[in-house]
């Protein structure tokens, strides 16, 4: 008797661990993990934590944050430093500050009611988080709110901002021009389809692209579409800019170089996996890491310069300060590596 | 493979009613119907199979046996399965069905998780299963994922002005229909029936609503809906086979409490 009633128990626990691991809810991330760099640290969001690392040999800095992870608490989106904060939005809606030089909580901000996919942009004084409930939020430095601005639907991407006005791309297609100082509308523009990645704003122009592979040039002033191109799959990061060029990785697995000026298609080079983070500017030319796991440098002549690989895919945005890289893999045994500018192993993050 | 015959035409069913009816709360109820509809024949058989089980647990042999053989098992079963021959009943006929029906239910799942899209990877994921110039990304994504007072994207909690809490509705109400849907199906145990049975049944009746109910309160809501859509049409499906006892939970007169 006892053995059947210990038989449903393990059957309602098998289930349970079944169907929470069929939901990746439990502990499975539904994103992937990102990371900044600065002079002395590298951050790193990884699922339900934050660490500090040193530059130098990616030692803790401080104990993780929070000290243990929870499966309820999920934080994905890259920590940003601001002063001695350091900013990290969750996915249950929280954003928190945290002293940069222990770990320890100055405030958090609880009004949005979905997840930080990305991380705040902070302009001046002024915080700018996006939230996946269709909310941007600005804050000041002490976590106190001084507007928020609806969209349709969810912002994933961080906005970039000319320090007047932010402009903030969002899944309900459109791309909006938000004054800093009041919160209120400038413009929006209607680019066709979702837009999940982050802009590139350069001499008054928005360059980004959106999830059906169309890449657009926006005037930032009037939020006119300027050129408009088709590249192989869907966009999820910002368009890289050098030498007048743009480059960008898609879905569909190319990199696509088109001329800034007027969006035509310089060369696309296929490699054959999904580029879905943005490429790092390096001396040699633009690096770019893609699902397979593989780093490939683009030189500037459009000609592959070298290939690394690693375990794990490669989904984040590449971050670097010019001398090291910091790629974040998703599910590889090394789930953070610096590199130097040839793509040697610094040191790593189990 | 699991991908291709399980996921991927969930996927693109599920969205592709979405498309049609512009919300995702009725699409996640009309796809719930659907499929509880194409497995109907399984569950018809499992419900007749259990009958069959139930109604063996009357018969005067079986009774003999369990009596005569409980102090040896060996014999027991063979006993056993010398009846179950006689009688053409297959014992596990009514788990099968069970079975058959659950990577569905799991796939089912998986699917729903993944039109939700509410996080990058989920999105990806879902971008790869739409059949190529079946669904237009453009008009598909962003979903309209608001049904009632919900997100189905996230867990629900109805916030009243005064409370400084969300109430997990749905999670009650999937509680509450996961326990009417496993007592109203579960055939009253049978005077000088074997009570480890009717133990087993008690158990599943207590546990079920707790796991089902953890899981609406943990996961998103869209799920929670799924759950509770499934158990209302379970319970239609055992009432159309006239398997529906209603009697197990309404209260009991006085009088029969006492019998018991």
């Amino acid at each position: 008797m006892k053995n059947r009633i210990l038989k449903i128990l393990i059957t309602i626990c098998v289930l349970t661990m079944l169907l929470t691991a069929c939901s990746g809810a439990a502990t499975t991330a539904s994103s992937w993990g990102a990371a900044t760099i600065t002079e002395s640290r590298v951050y790193y969001a990884d699922n339900g934590q934050v660490f500090a690392l040193k530059y130098e040999n990616g030692n803790n800095a401080w104990q993780p944050y929070p000290e243990k992870a929870v499966a309820t608490r999920i934080i994905l989106a890259a920590p940003v430093e601001v002063g001695d904060q350091l900013l990290v939005g969750d996915y249950s809606g929280l954003l928190v500050s945290l002293n940069s030089r222990d770990g320890s909580e100055n405030w958090e901000f609880s009004e949005a009611t979905s997840k930080y996919i990305d991380s705040p942009l902070v302009v001046g004084e002024t915080i700018l988080a996006p939230n996946a409930d269709g909310t941007l939020y600005a804050l000041d430095l002490e976590g106190k709110k001084l507007w928020s601005f609806d969209a349709g639907h969810a912002f994933w991407a961080q906005p970039v901002s000319d320090g007047e006005v932010v402009y903030a791309p969002s899944l309900d297609h459109y791309l909006y021009a938000i004054d800093i100082a009041t919160g209120n509308l400038k413009w929006k523009t209607d680019l066709v389809a979702s837009l999940v990645g982050r802009a590139t704003l350069l001499d008054g122009t928005i360059y980004l692209g959106n999830l059906e592979g169309g890449v657009f040039a926006v005037d930032a002033e009037k939020g006119s579409i300027l050129w408009e191109q088709k590249v192989s799959g869907g966009v999820w990061s910002a368009p890289i800019y050098a030498e007048d060029k743009l480059y960008i990785g898609d879905q569909g697995g190319s990199i696509s170089i088109l001329n800034a000026a007027d969006g035509t298609v310089d060369q696309t080079i296929d490699i054959e996996s999904p580029v879905l983070g943005s490429g790092a500017v390096l001396a040699e030319g633009i690096l770019f890491g893609n699902e397979n796991g593989e780093l490939i440098l683009i030189g500037f002549d459009g000609s592959r310069k070298w290939t690394r690989s690693v375990d794990g895919a490669v989904y984040s945005n590449l971050v670097t300060d010019g001398s090291m890289i910091i790629v974040v893999t998703n599910q590889g045994e090394k789930s953070l590596i610096a590199m130097d500018d040839q793509g040697n192993e610094i040191w790593y993050k189990e | 493979m699991w991908d291709t015959i399980i996921i991927k035409p969930f996927i693109n069913l599920l969205l592709w009613i979405y498309m049609m009816v512009g919300n995702f709360g009725v699409a996640i109820i009309l796809f719930t119907t659907l499929t509880r509809l194409i497995l109907y024949p399984l569950t018809a058989k499992q419900i007749k199979s259990s009958q069959a089980m139930q109604e063996l647990q009357k018969n005067k042999r079986y009774i003999e046996i369990q009596e005569k053989y409980k102090n040896d098992k060996e014999k027991l079963a063979q006993e056993q399965m010398k009846l179950y021959q006689e009688l053409k009943i297959n014992p596990l006929s009514s788990c099968l069905p069970t079975l058959l029906q659950f990577p569905i239910i799991i796939g089912l799942y998986q699917a729903l998780i993944q039109s939700i899209a509410s996080a990058p990877l989920d999105l990806l994921k879902m971008t790869r299963h739409l059949y190529p110039g079946f669904l237009n990304i453009s008009e598909l994504i962003p979903l309209n994922t608001q049904f009632l007072w919900m997100d189905l994207g996230l867990k629900e909690r109805l916030f009243i002005p005064g409370l400084n809490f969300g109430i997990p509705v749905l999670t009650i109400i999937v509680v509450i229909t996961t326990y009417f849907s496993s007592k109203v199906i579960s055939p009253p145990s049978q005077p000088g029936a074997n009570d480890q049975g009717a133990m087993m049944t008690k158990m599943m009746n207590l546990y079920m609503p707790i796991l089902m109910g953890w899981l609406a309160y943990s996961l998103s809501s869209g799920l929670a809906l799924y759950f509770v859509i499934s158990n209302i049409i379970q319970i239609l499906q055992y009432a159309v086979t006239g398997r529906v006892y209603w009697d197990n939970i309404l209260p009991k007169k006085k009088t029969e409490t006492k019998k018991a």
